[in-house]
């Protein structure tokens, strides 16, 4: 009956066929023997999936009548074998439309960068079985196989290892991005191009607001645009990180306009300084504290992965999503955590590996203070592995970063009671296997080293922090050093700032020429500003054998 | 990005006669999507975006922009905040709070999308909470202190100026509150 109810046209055929209506309440006065049920079609057209050529249905008439050797008419729906378009290439999208039942073959990775190599599916390799694509960097078209390895911050030739063998020194000249009453402000994100670094600061004006600099690679700012607010709401909003994907940078940040509460937003910003998408609200539920705070975000190849904690229950959670390239949401909010024991889940940082996306984050309240990571499948839905404690909560470790680096996750963060107070980090495999244990990256001595924020070179990695072990210059500096994939270091320390009261907050970006561009807090001019500097890469001799 | 820290609203108890009425709305801000309304996937934004293309780079002859630019509609300029003061924060015996009695910042969220934040200090019972103690409002934490959400654990931290000699203990640095014109010593 299901496929006779829905209109007057097919009430009425049965109606006449039959001598009665098709659909109507019976009553125990009716008379007479049970009605056979009326046949489930006539024609095709009468089966409820028919016009999907991809799933054809036939309408089969019913068999012969025995005794009279007749035929009732009508059938019953049959469904016919549907169209497999599955080419057994894991390289393309299959796909069946509906109204012509023809197969389309979509390559299912892209070039984003129009080097003429294609990115990876993600969560694989590049290069690797599987991979469908072998640029290992489509966000920059000076990366491909075959490319030659110049220092310029590029895995140029797609060996895995970026800059082989080059080191990075400090070169003179700071310069103040934020403009003067702008103060406080503070760095979100910086992000390099291939023509221009994008900045994202959060700054005073009217309330704080996220204001953008483009900057060319000595940290001046191009102009047009300068510096220019990109949120234009009256409550607070504040920066988040920016990444470049090929010709878009992918911005983030939390502001608290609607709902009483902060929610993180997204948007796309052009090389040009133009913002090119409305605000994209990407956090929705509300909470009782303060709303969805600590965004994180990092780029799979195809799409942005972007994290928040957020207090729905009373306790802080991680909840994420993925963002496509054009801005929109591909999924509703994803809970990563579950705070069941009452800890909170906050200041989530992600990064997106081999066969799945690495979250690390900090885990407590304001007595116990630990670390954990977490492996999720790429698309963030599955754990890969149960949540990892990197620390055990006997010390203050805070403030969690993490990267992948050629094989490994690699995760930071600061501890600020440990002996020593210095930055520790941790080399975990894809399987969730600890590659290389909690180790004491930097040495503070009796001082302290802060706010970790490391750049993956495939080999080795350059590890930016803040440390006020300089007793003669009241307040932190900024230092940087190499250390290996064991987590050993490699040469000397690098010491980036030198003036009086605080540089906090180093934010690093591969630029132009093996330049690694910094954004970073400073006080030097009394107040606090938003500065940039840079590292040069200095190429290094051959290979090792 | 790196942690912020933003002050702890639950529990406040300060009358609204205190923080009066958020600026008024302009009822037409951006955009915001559920994607839990659409198919799971993103959706419209509220307004139009303008089709025309950039093409030049940022010196005027660089790359070609195939991306069009969305023209922000903004909320007007509300002006500088409100803030309503009742004490002063940072001198505690100064005598404008009553004996128990601590002097603590707030800030009122809008309600509305183009509404505007209040900022203001108040008067309440001071709480036992001093550096790094774990708080839910301010009423858990002594005068001069002021509770945040600091991404690593909601806790009491000390309050300082942003500018000058901030007067944090060896270690910490002072990093600016939602609310203008405050620190606290992280």
């Amino acid at each position: 009956m299901k496929a006779f109810c829905n209109g007057p046209a097919r009430a009425a055929l049965f109606s006449g066929v039959l001598g009665l209506t098709a659909c109507g309440a019976r009553t125990g006065l009716e008379a007479g023997p049970p009605l056979p049920p009326p046949p489930e079609c006539v024609v095709d057209a009468d089966c409820p999936t028919f016009g999907d050529l991809c799933n054809p249905v036939k309408c089969v008439p019913l068999p012969l009548d025995g005794d009279a050797g007749t035929s009732p008419k009508g059938g019953t729906c049959q469904d016919q074998p549907k169209i497999d378009c599955n080419d057994n290439d894991p390289c393309t999208t299959d796909t069946c439309a509906p109204d012509t039942g023809a197969c389309s073959y979509q390559i299912a990775t892209l070039d984003l960068d129009g080097d003429g190599y294609r990115g990876p599916i993600p969560g694989t390799i590049a290069g690797t079985p599987g991979s469908c694509g072998d640029d290992c960097d489509d966000s920059n078209a000076a990366a491909h196989p075959g490319g030659k390895e110049i220092c310029d911050g590029v895995d140029n030739d797609c060996n895995g290892i970026i800059d082989d063998n080059a080191t990075f020194v400090p070169v003179s000249g700071e310069v103040v991005v934020s403009s003067p009453g702008l103060q406080p402000a503070s760095p979100g994100g910086l992000a390099w191009s291939g023509k221009v670094y994008a900045s994202m600061y959060s700054g005073k004006s009217s309330g704080d607001r996220v204001f953008m600099s483009i900057l060319n690679p000595g940290g001046d700012k191009v102009n047009p645009p300068g510096e220019a607010p990109f949120t234009f709401v009256n409550a607070d909003s504040f920066a988040g990180p920016t990444v470049w994907v090929g010709d878009r940078f992918g911005v983030i940040w939390q502001d608290r306009r609607n709902n009483n509460n902060y929610q993180t937003f997204f948007s796309l910003l052009g090389e040009d300084g133009a913002k090119k998408l409305a605000d994209t609200q990407l956090s929705f539920d509300e909470d009782n504290v303060v709303g969805a705070v600590n965004p994180a975000m990092a780029w799979n190849g195809t799409e942005f992965l972007v994290a928040w904690q957020l207090a729905p229950t009373g306790v802080y959670d991680l909840f994420a999503t993925r963002v496509g390239v054009d801005g929109k949401s591909k999924t509703a909010p994803i809970a990563l955590t579950a705070s069941g024991d009452g800890l909170g889940n906050e200041s989530p940082s992600l990064a997106a590996g081999k066969d799945g996306v690495g979250v690390t984050w900090f885990v407590g309240d304001a007595l116990s203070k630990s670390i954990s990571f977490q492996i999720f499948s790429t698309d963030l839905t599955t754990p890969v592995i149960p949540p990892i404690l990197l620390t055990d909560g006997s010390t203050n470790s805070v403030y969690p970063t993490v990267v992948w680096n050629k094989d490994r996750y690699v995760v930071a963060w600061a501890d600020w009671s440990a002996k020593p107070r210095a930055i520790y980090a941790m080399a975990i495999g894809p399987d969730g296997t600890i590659l290389v244990p909690k180790i004491a990256i930097t040495k503070p001595g009796p001082f302290h080293s802060r706010w970790p924020n490391l750049k993956p070179l495939g080999d080795r990695l350059l590890v930016l922090y803040s440390d006020d072990r300089d007793d003669q210059n009241a307040g932190y500096e900024i230092y940087s050093r190499m250390i290996d994939n064991q987590l050993l270091p490699i040469g000397s320390e690098q010491r980036i700032t030198n003036a009086p009261g605080d540089s906090l907050h180093p934010i690093a970006s591969f630029g132009p020429d093996g330049n690694i561009g910094v954004l970073f807090r400073d006080d030097r001019l009394g107040q606090q500003d938003v500065w940039f500097t840079r590292l040069a890469c200095v190429a290094g001799g051959p290979p090792p054998p | 990005m790196r942690n912020r820290i933003f002050l702890l609203v639950l529990g406040i108890s300060l009358p609204v006669s205190l923080v009066g009425v958020a600026g008024a709305g302009c009822g037409s801000v951006s955009i915001e999507t559920n994607p839990d309304e659409v198919d799971g996937g993103g959706g419209d934004a509220k307004h139009d975006v303008h089709t025309s293309v950039t093409t030049g780079g940022p010196d005027g002859s660089g790359p070609e922009d195939a991306l069009p630019d969305y023209v922000d509609p903004g909320c007007p300029d509300s002006g500088p905040p409100i803030t309503q003061y009742m004490c002063d924060p940072f001198n505690q015996k100064n005598g404008d709070c009553m004996p128990g009695e601590g002097c603590f910042i707030f800030v009122q969220y809008p309600q509305e999308p183009c509404g505007q934040e209040i900022y203001g200090a108040g008067c309440a019972p001071v709480g036992p909470g001093g550096q790094g103690d774990p708080c839910m409002g301010f009423q858990d934490c002594g005068g001069g202190f002021v509770c945040v959400v600091s991404g690593s654990g909601n806790q009491c931290i000390q309050l300082c100026p942003l500018t000058g000699k901030d007067g944090c203990a060896p270690g910490l640095s002072c990093e600016p509150i939602d609310v203008e014109g405050f620190g606290g010593c992280l």
